[in-house]
């Protein structure tokens, strides 16, 4: 089960927020195909929003195709954007560990390492060089 | 007052909620419980006030005829033997109760309508207004003269039987110990001791909450509607004091003129209202025409107007007919403002 | 939760007034509309006529002028009584009475009655039910006193600045059981507030006061989607001062918050303001004094459109 943390003063809307953090969700898989939403009414009794907008962003991501209302049931996720690629013990994540340690190696620091990921996630993703557009929708692989 | 108003709880559309915690049917529910609820501490003062005024009453009572009972055994009863040395101390003890009687329980049962219209009516609605209570009760789902029949019923319930009680007894005590007694002097129409008998405590009270209540809904304020209630009460108990001769219609007597006398005496334990003297000629004269004049000497006659022991009952009963019409006047006033407030 | 198929508003006034005694208008020409199942917060400045308007809501007063339909009454009726619940600012409670008198007071006048609602408001905030309400603290009573509201399972809650004297945790935890029964019942809510933030993700929609008028009324998204922020270089370019809200000029740069979700010519940069922005702009602006537009139009200025919605 997903719980919302909504910020008030962040700029973006509750609604927004609550779209993000499911996609996030999704994406990190902590939320699986078949898995329940919580009700609009567990969700605005935790977080004290409005049960409109929280209604409004299961809409848009019933509309995205991600999520399906069961009448009587609750709201069910369809479909998941967690890629195998990404995973805890995917190849992918081991090749950037190895990286990290070979950085702190070298005696770069935290801020350092978080300076150099950015501006290279920036060059790469700002020039399209990258091997494929990040499109946000992923393989249809859970 | 019907008794759907007081053990109803609000009624309609209870099919859909639940109706709480099954509970024995004799405890009161709806409007009677909160009216009970509210009216706590006037049940529980109500309740130690007419047990407190009980004991002092029999007190009285027994004290009286006990000291009775020795003054007969001893043959002190008749008044011609009271400066003897046994019997002296007794009379003195019955004088005693009987002034307890006269100098405090008469103004006490005197003054408790004006108490009780000050601290009971003056309060029951200006506290609400003050505290703003009066909403929380109009946002529930009664309608508010539905509320105050329940709250101005129980109130009355409760008050006016404990009155009407302490009024029977304190008429039973004036009855037998006191103008019955053997040392008893307290006319019935005195000022104090009129308004401490029969139908008059009950009366007055009555109207004092009703009163009460009415300067409340009008001012508002707790402390002033107390004070008003208070200044209006003393006011009325005044007016009233100077109308209730013409309540009943008077005796006109007149008897031949005796100097020695002094003018018109009236009967014992009647209420003279006016007298004077008639003229050779016929005429009446008002009592103080004979000072400074010789033609006193040469009256015919002495003349007075007088409220006789019979006509106490009467009176009461004009007195009390009178009362009750006010409070339910100033009731309906209260009860047209409260639900013409809301919507 | 029902918040589109509504047949009939929650609220619907048109050219409703009230004058207390004297001369003095509380509220003068008010129209507005509050669809059913929304939550409408009712903001403006002390003595804009908030408390007034959910008083004539509540069948508490008689307007003087105009109308008022509450869930489709035109006036009081006993099955209103039972369908509107009412806090106001003062929350009076019987000072003699415990918590559990007052639940109690809720339950034997109320036919819809809801003991478990009511009871766990209450008891989230640990109170004890034999405790004097006169012995309670401000934020403890505001809670029994939402009990009491809560338990009556109304349709419509109208609230007047409840949450004023509750902390920050009580504050959020009351207004998530608040939010809790419109998810459950489709409630509507009217809650009037001082604190802006505190309505920010609890509102859809808006009643904007001013000077016992209504300044802006209608549907929160269409209201933000209205109105732009504009930020600039003072004298670079003409602002649409007839649009223009409220007009801030530091230093060289202009900050202008303006009434038309058209884009806007000229070398601004425009965002969408948050519900703070917008209120504190129009609070900081009375009507009269506002640039470039009268009272009358100010009146209108976002009517309803809920059947495009």
């Amino acid at each position: 089960m997903i719980e919302y943390r909504i910020e008030r003063r962040s700029g973006v809307s509750t609604y927004q927020q609550i779209v993000q953090q499911t996609k996030q969700a999704l994406r990190l898989g902590m939320l699986q195909p078949g898995d329940k939403l919580p009700t609009a009414r567990e969700v605005v009794e935790q977080t004290a929003i409005n049960p409109n907008t929280v209604l409004k962003a299961y809409r848009e991501l019933e509309r995205e195709g991600l999520v399906e209302p069961r009448p009587g049931l609750g709201t069910f996720v369809r479909r998941s954007l967690a890629r195998p690629e990404a995973a805890a013990d995917g190849p992918l994540r081991a090749g950037l560990v190895g990286w990290v340690d070979e950085a702190r190696e070298a005696g770069l620091d935290r801020e350092d390492i978080d300076a150099l990921m950015a501006s290279v996630l920036e060059q790469r993703f700002e020039t399209g060089v990258a091997p494929a557009a990040p499109n946000k929708e992923g393989g249809g692989t859970a | 007052m019907s008794t759907s108003l007081l053990s109803g709880r609000a009624a309609q559309g209870s099919a859909d909620g639940p109706a709480g915690p099954t509970r024995p049917a004799r405890r009161p529910t709806g409007l009677l419980w909160l009216a009970l609820r509210q009216s706590r501490s006037a049940i529980r003062v109500t309740a130690a006030l007419l047990v407190l005024a009980t004991v002092v009453l029999l007190t009285i009572h027994f004290v009286v005829q006990d000291r009775a009972g020795v003054m007969e055994q001893r043959g002190c009863l008749d008044s011609s033997f009271w400066g003897e040395r046994q019997c002296w101390p007794l009379i003195q003890r019955i004088e005693l109760a009987a002034r307890a009687f006269t100098d405090l329980v008469q103004p006490a049962v005197f003054a408790l309508p004006v108490v009780l219209g000050m601290f009971l009516g003056g309060p029951l609605l200006a506290q609400e207004y003050e505290r703003g209570t009066i909403r929380l009760v109009l946002a529930q789902s009664v309608a508010p003269r539905r509320w105050l029949a329940a709250r101005l019923a129980v109130a009355g319930l409760v008050v006016l039987p404990a009155v009407g009680v302490l009024s029977l007894l304190t008429t039973w005590v004036w009855w037998t110990d006191v103008i019955h007694g053997p040392a008893g002097f307290d006319p019935p129409f005195q000022t104090s001791t009129y308004p401490a008998l029969g139908l008059a405590p009950f009366a007055w009270s009555l109207f004092g909450l009703a009163l009460g209540v009415l300067v409340g809904e009008l001012v508002r304020r707790t402390v002033t509607a107390v004070l008003v209630s208070g200044v209006l009460m003393v006011i009325a108990s005044v007016v009233m004091r100077l109308v209730r001769p013409y309540l009943w219609p008077v005796v006109d007597a007149v008897v031949p003129y005796d100097e020695s006398m002094g003018g018109f005496m009236q009967p014992t334990n009647a209420w003279l209202v006016e007298r004077g003297i008639v003229l050779p000629d016929g005429t009446r004269a008002p009592d103080g025409y004979c000072v400074a004049s010789y033609e006193c000497d040469e009256a015919v006659g002495a003349w007075g107007h007088y409220h006789p022991v019979s006509h106490f009952v009467p009176i009461q009963l004009v007195e009390t007919g009178i009362l009750v019409v006010l409070a339910v006047i100033a009731l309906a006033v209260v009860f047209r403002r409260i639900a013409r407030a809301s919507g | 939760m029902t918040s589109e198929a509504d047949s009939r508003p929650a609220v619907e006034a048109v050219g409703l007034g009230k004058r207390y005694r004297g001369d003095r208008w509380a509220l003068r020409d008010c129209s507005f509309t509050v669809p059913a199942g929304r939550i409408c917060g009712v903001v403006g400045a002390n003595g804009a006529g908030k408390s007034t308007l959910l008083t004539l809501a509540a069948r508490l007063i008689k307007p003087t002028a105009g109308e008022l339909r509450v869930l489709g009454e035109p006036s009081g009726t006993p099955e209103l009584r039972t369908r509107v619940a009412y806090v106001t600012q003062e929350k009076p409670l019987y000072p003699s009475f415990t918590v559990a008198d007052t639940l109690r007071l809720g339950r034997e006048l109320n036919p819809r009655w809801d003991e478990d609602v009511a009871q766990k408001v209450v008891n989230l905030g640990e109170l004890d039910h034999r405790a004097k309400i006169g012995s309670l603290s401000g934020g403890q009573r505001t809670r029994v006193a939402l009990a009491v509201a809560l338990g009556k399972r109304a349709d419509l809650l109208l609230l007047d600045e409840p949450m004023a004297d509750l902390d920050p945790l009580a504050r959020h935890e009351l207004m998530g059981a608040l939010m809790a029964e419109a998810a459950d019942r489709g409630t509507t809510i009217l809650i009037s507030s001082h604190i802006l933030p505190e309505l920010d993700g609890v509102i859809d929609h808006l009643l904007l006061m001013q000077s016992g008028r209504i300044r802006l009324a209608g549907d929160l998204e269409e209201i933000l989607d209205g109105h732009q922020l504009l930020t600039g270089a003072a004298g670079a370019a003409q602002l649409p001062d007839e649009l223009a809200v409220e007009k801030r000029v530091r230093g060289r740069q202009v900050t202008a918050l303006i009434r038309t979700g058209e884009a806007v010519a000229g070398p601004w940069e425009a965002t969408r303001p948050s519900l703070e922005e917008l209120l504190l702009a129009y609070l900081r602006t009375p009507i009269a004094d506002r640039p470039g537009t009268t009272t009358r139009t100010a009146g209108s200025a976002e009517p309803d459109r809920e059947a495009a919605a």
